[in-house]
C-alpha cells in the first residue's frame, strides 16, 4: 500500500534494464539535500493534498494489541490512537481539548470532583452511538480487570452518569488526573461479548478517523478511513503501518518510497537523510527525562560528598553531545524542558547547580574519604541501550581519570528492572535510567523522588521529608500557582543533594517524504503521527 | 528401514525431554521477571504480582516444571506472556515463513556449491578451484548479518532492484499483495522478496557444502577403482558422473544435514536484518522479554527441527550407499 505517486518503481526498474537505470538512481540518490531539511518546529507541506490517498508508516517495532482497557505499548498506541477517540486528546500543545466530551472538566474547588457532559453526535464504527455509559466503562475497567492501567484510574472513588453528564469522584486531590481523562473510549458492550482471559484480542471497534482492516502482528497494521466518521473526514483513504526494527532496513525502506514516513531516527543516520532532497526530518524534545541516580540507601553513595566527587569526574554535557546527540538534547532539570517552558519554572538556575568537570577536585574528595578504599570500583549499571551505555561508560572514565574504578554492566531489562530496586550496593551504587509520562511535573517528581516510590519506581530510596512534603503537597492540590511554588523548591533539593544526575531528553524524530502533507510533531510521543487533528489533516500528493 | 526409523524417532524422545529440562532449568536460573518487563517500571507491585499469579509464575519451579511437562504431553505448549495467545498458535503463524527461507536458502545452496564443488576439484589448482577456494573462504567468514545489510545497501538502497524488507508467499491471496493482480504476480514479487534473504542466509551453508563437496570429491578421485578406470580408457567426464560424484556425498550429506542448525541460527540475523517475520524474529521477542512459556516452545520446535534433520540425513545414506542397511544393523 504504498502511496500512488512513486516516480520509479522497482517493478518498473526490473522492466526497463535495471543496469543502465541503475546507474541514474545511484547518481540520484547520492545527491546533494536540501537548504535545511531539519525541521524543528513541525509544520509540513502546504500543497493540495491527493484526496484519498494512502501512506506507509515505518515504525521502530510493532504492537501486540490494541486494547484501550490494557496498557498499549507506545508501537501499539501509535495505531490505535487513529482507530479510537479519547475523552480528551492533546492541542497542538500539551494542553488538553475535548474529543468526545463536549468541553473541559468542571473541577470541584478541592480537586476532588471532576465532571464533564458526553457529546451525543459521536459513534462507534459499528454504527453505535458512544454513550456514557461506554465511557465511564473504559475509565473504570482498568481497575475492575486490574490491568497495567489502573494505576491511572484506582484513586478513583466512583463514577455516575446522569443523562449525558458524568461524575468523577477521587479518593484525593490528583494533579495529574487531567491526563489519565485521555483515555481511549472503547465499546462496552463489544468489548464484554469480545474479550478473551486476556483482554480484547481482536474485533477492534472504535470511534476514531480510521478503522482496523488488517493487523498482522510484526508485519502490518492496515487502517482504511471510516466513512461516516462524526468528526472532521481524514485526507488519507488508507494507511498502513509497517513494524521495521532494523534501522538501516527502515531507512532503505524509505528511501526507496516503500515507506512515505518513518519513525525513531537513530544518531548516526541522521546525515543520511538530511542528504536526501525529497525528505524532512521532523524532530521535537519529547516529554522525557533520563538521568544517572546514585543509590542513597547504603555504601559510599550515601553521602553527598561522595555524590558530588562523582558528578565532579566527568562531564554529562560532552557525554550527551558525543552518544545522544543529534538524536536527544541535554537537560538540566528532573522535569522535561517541553514542561518546564510552560510552567516557566527557572531552568537557568537549576542549571547552574550541577557543577563541571574538575577530575583533581573529584580525586580530592574521593582520597580524603574515609569509607572510599584507594581500589574502590563503583558498580554502574544500564539497561540494554546504547545510548544509556555510553552514558554510564562516560561515567566510569571520569572515575578512572579520578584514579578509582567503575565496572560498568548492561543488564537485560528483566534483570535491569529487578536489580535497581534493591538499594544493595552489590547490586549498584549509581543507575541509569529514563522516565516518560504526562506533560505534568508530579509524574516525573513524585514517581522519582517520592518515599512512596522507593523501591517500586525509584532505586535510591533517598529520604528528605521536606522534599517529601512538597512534593506530596504539589500533588495534592489543584492550585497551579501553589504548585510551582513547590516545584521551585522541590528541584534544587534534588540537583543540590546530587539525587540524580539529569542527562538528556530524547527527541520524538519523524523522517517524512515531501509527497506527504501537513505532517506535524507533537511532543507527546505517542500521540504521533497525528493524521487527523483540530490544526492537521495529513495526505499525500 | 521403517524399524530403525521408528526407533530413531522413539530415542530422541528423551533428548527433546532434556533440551525442554535444561532449557527450563536455564531460563529460570537467569536473573530477570517477564511480568516487569510486561508491565514496565510504573507498574505498583501488587499488581505485577496479581499477574505473576495469574501465569503461575509465583509457584515454586519443580511445580511449574511437572505442569509444563503435563501439559506439554497434552499439546499444550503455554501461552505466550508477551503475546498473550497460544506458544501453538504463534509458532504456526510464523513457521511458513522460515520454512520458505530455510528451503530457498538450502536450494541456493546445494545448487551452487554442488557443482562448484565437482568442478574445483577436476580442475585443482587451475583457476575455477582458486576462485572456488576463495569464495569457499569468504562465505564461511563473513557474517550472514554483514552480507544481508550489504545486499540492501547495494541492490536497495543504491540500485533499487529488490525490495529489502517482507517476504511475500507465492500462494498469498493477490488481492493482499501491493500491485500484484494476479498468482503469476504474487509469485514474481515472492521471488523478488526471497532473493536477497535467500543468498545471505545461504551463502554460509554454500560455503561450507562446496568445501565439503570438493575435499570428497577429491577422496574418491584418487581412489583405485576410479584409477582403474582410467586405465581402462573411461571417458574423465564418465567418471565423474557414474562412478565419483555418488561415492562422494555421503559427506555431502552430512554436512548438509549439520547445516540445519546452522541456517535456524543464521535465520535469527536474516530475519532481523529483512524485517521477515518467521521464527528467527519470534526467539528475539521471547528472549527479549524472557517470555518463558515462548522461549520454551520454540527452543523445543529447533530441537524438534534438528532431530529431524539428523534422522533424514541417516536415511539418506541408504539411499545414497546401498551398502548402508540398517535394518540389517538392527
Amino acid at each position: 500500500m504504498a502511496h500512488d505517486n512513486k516516480p520509479l518503481t522497482r517493478r518498473r526498474l526490473l522492466r526497463t534494464g535495471a543496469g543502465i537505470t541503475a546507474a541514474g538512481v545511484l547518481a540520484g540518490c547520492t545527491g546533494g539535500g536540501g537548504d535545511d531539511p531539519t525541521d524543528t518546529s513541525g509544520g509540513g507541506g502546504t500543497a493540495t493534498p491527493q484526496p484519498g490517498g494512502s501512506l506507509s508508516i515505518g515504525q521502530a517495532k510493532s504492537g501486540v494489541h490494541f486494547d484501550p482497557i490494557r496498557q498499549m505499548s507506545v508501537p501499539a498506541l501509535l495505531v490505535a490512537n487513529r482507530m479510537y477517540s479519547s475523552i480528551y486528546t492533546y492541542g497542538e500543545g500539551t494542553d488538553l481539548e475535548p474529543q468526545i466530551a463536549t468541553e473541559l472538566p468542571e473541577v470541584s474547588d478541592d480537586g476532588t470532583r471532576w465532571s464533564f457532559d458526553v457529546r451525543e453526535d459521536a459513534y462507534f464504527q459499528n454504527g453505535d452511538q458512544v454513550t456514557p455509559e461506554d465511557v465511564a466503562y473504559s475509565i473504570e475497567q482498568p481497575v475492575v480487570e486490574e490491568t497495567q492501567l489502573a494505576a491511572d484510574f484506582n484513586m478513583v472513588n466512583s463514577v455516575s452518569v446522569d443523562g449525558q453528564t458524568i461524575t468523577i469522584d477521587l479518593d484525593f486531590p490528583y494533579a495529574v488526573f487531567q491526563h489519565s481523562l485521555t483515555q481511549n473510549v472503547v465499546p462496552k458492550s463489544v468489548r464484554e461479548e469480545t474479550k478473551t482471559d486476556v483482554g480484547w484480542t481482536e474485533g477492534y471497534v472504535g470511534s476514531g478517523p480510521f478503522e482496523l482492516v488488517e493487523f498482522r502482528e510484526g508485519e502490518h497494521a492496515q487502517l482504511a478511513s471510516w466513512s461516516d466518521y462524526w468528526g472532521k473526514a481524514p485526507n488519507l483513504s488508507e494507511v498502513e503501518f509497517v513494524p521495521i526494527p532494523e534501522p538501516t532496513t527502515r531507512l532503505t525502506s524509505f528511501q526507496n518510497d516503500e515507506v512515505g514516513v518513518i519513525q525513531d531516527i537513530p544518531p548516526k543516520l541522521w546525515g543520511t537523510i538530511e542528504g536526501m532532497n525529497d525528505a524532512t526530518i521532523f524532530e521535537r524534545p519529547a516529554i522525557s527525562y533520563f538521568y544517572g541516580s546514585f543509590n542513597c540507601n547504603e555504601g559510599p553513595t550515601t553521602d553527598p560528598e561522595v555524590r558530588r566527587a562523582v558528578d565532579l569526574a566527568f562531564s554529562m554535557d560532552d557525554a550527551v553531545s558525543n552518544f545522544v546527540e543529534p538524536a536527544g538534547v541535554r537537560v538540566n532539570s528532573p522535569i522535561p524542558a517541553a514542561v518546564a517552558d510552560t510552567w516557566d519554572f527557572p531552568t537557568d538556575e537549576w542549571a547552574d547547580i550541577q557543577s563541571d568537570k574538575n577530575v583533581d577536585e573529584a580525586k580530592a574528595i574521593l582520597d580524603d574519604h574515609e569509607e572510599i578504599p584507594a581500589d574502590w570500583e563503583m558498580n554502574i549499571i544500564v539497561p540494554p541501550d546504547n545510548k544509556r551505555e555510553q552514558i554510564g561508560v562516560t561515567i566510569g572514565n571520569g572515575l578512572n581519570e579520578a584514579g578509582y574504578g567503575a565496572n560498568v554492566q548492561r543488564l537485560d531489562w528483566g534483570t535491569y528492572l529487578e536489580k535497581f530496586l534493591t538499594g544493595d550496593p552489590n547490586d549498584y551504587h549509581m543507575y541509569v535510567l529514563g522516565w516518560s509520562g504526562p506533560p505534568d511535573p508530579s509524574d516525573f517528581m513524585y514517581n522519582l523522588f517520592a518515599q512512596d516510590m522507593a523501591g517500586v519506581n525509584q532505586g535510591h530510596f533517598y529520604e528528605n521529608d521536606e522534599l517529601d512534603g512538597y512534593i506530596n503537597q504539589a500533588r495534592e492540590s489543584s492550585d497551579r500557582e501553589e504548585r510551582k511554588e513547590l516545584y521551585e523548591k522541590a528541584v534544587p533539593i534534588v540537583l543540590e543533594e546530587r539525587v540524580n544526575l539529569p542527562s538528556y531528553t530524547l527527541k520524538n524524530t519523524w523522517a517524512v517524504k515531501d509527497y506527504v502533507t501537513d505532517f506535524t510533531n507533537h511532543p507527546i510521543g505517542y500521540i504521533n503521527p497525528r493524521l487527523v487533528s483540530s490544526y492537521n489533516n495529513v495526505g499525500v500528493q | 528401514m521403517a524399524r530403525y526409523a521408528v526407533r530413531r524417532l522413539v530415542q530422541s524422545i528423551p533428548v527433546l525431554l532434556g533440551i525442554a529440562t535444561i532449557t527450563f532449568l536455564l531460563i529460570n536460573a537467569i536473573p530477570g521477571d517477564p511480568i516487569r518487563i510486561m508491565v514496565g517500571p510504573n507498574a505498583d507491585a501488587s499488581m505485577v504480582e496479581a499477574i505473576r499469579a495469574q501465569y503461575g509464575l509465583d509457584e515454586p519451579i519443580h511445580i511449574r516444571y511437572v505442569t509444563y511437562l503435563g501439559n506439554l504431553i497434552q499439546g499444550d505448549m503455554g501461552r505466550s506472556i508477551h503475546f498473550g495467545q497460544p506458544v501453538s498458535q504463534k509458532i504456526a503463524e510464523r513457521l511458513p515463513v522460515t520454512l520458505l527461507l530455510l528451503v530457498s536458502s538450502f536450494t541456493f545452496a546445494i545448487a551452487t556449491a554442488v557443482p562448484m564443488g565437482v568442478i574445483s576439484a577436476q580442475k585443482r589448482n587451475e583457476l575455477p578451484d582458486h576462485v572456488s577456494r576463495i569464495l569457499g573462504l569468504i562465505g564461511v567468514s563473513t557474517p550472514s548479518f554483514w552480507i544481508g545489510l550489504m545486499l540492501i545497501i547495494i541492490f536497495s538502497y543504491h540500485i533499487q532492484l529488490l525490495p529489502a524488507t517482507n517476504l511475500i508467499m507465492p500462494w498469498a491471496d493477490p488481492s493482499t499483495v501491493d500491485g500484484a493482480s494476479n498468482a503469476v504476480d504474487v509469485f514474481v514479487t515472492s521471488i523478488e522478496h526471497l532473493i536477497m534473504p535467500t543468498i545471505t542466509l545461504g551463502t554460509l551453508q554454500m560455503a561450507a557444502i562446496m568445501r565439503v563437496q570438493r575435499s570428497s570429491m577429491l577422496e574418491v578421485l584418487q581412489q583405485e577403482y576410479v584409477q582403474l578406470a582410467r586405465a581402462y580408457g573411461v571417458r574423465e567426464r564418465t567418471i565423474l558422473r557414474k562412478h565419483a560424484f555418488r561415492n562422494a556425498q555421503l559427506p555431502v550429506i552430512t554436512i548438509v544435514g549439520l547445516q540445519i542448525t546452522t541456517a535456524l541460527g543464521g535465520s535469527v540475523l536474516t530475519e532481523t536484518v529483512f524485517n521477515i517475520n518467521g521464527m528467527g524474529r519470534l526467539i528475539i521477542t521471547a528472549i527479549n522479554n524472557q517470555d518463558y512459556p515462548l522461549i520454551m516452545g520454540t527452543t523445543l520446535f529447533f530441537g524438534v527441527m534438528f532431530v529431524i534433520g539428523v534422522i533424514v540425513t541417516d536415511l539418506s545414506y541408504a539411499y545414497i550407499d546401498p551398502r548402508v542397511t540398517y535394518d540389517e544393523v538392527d
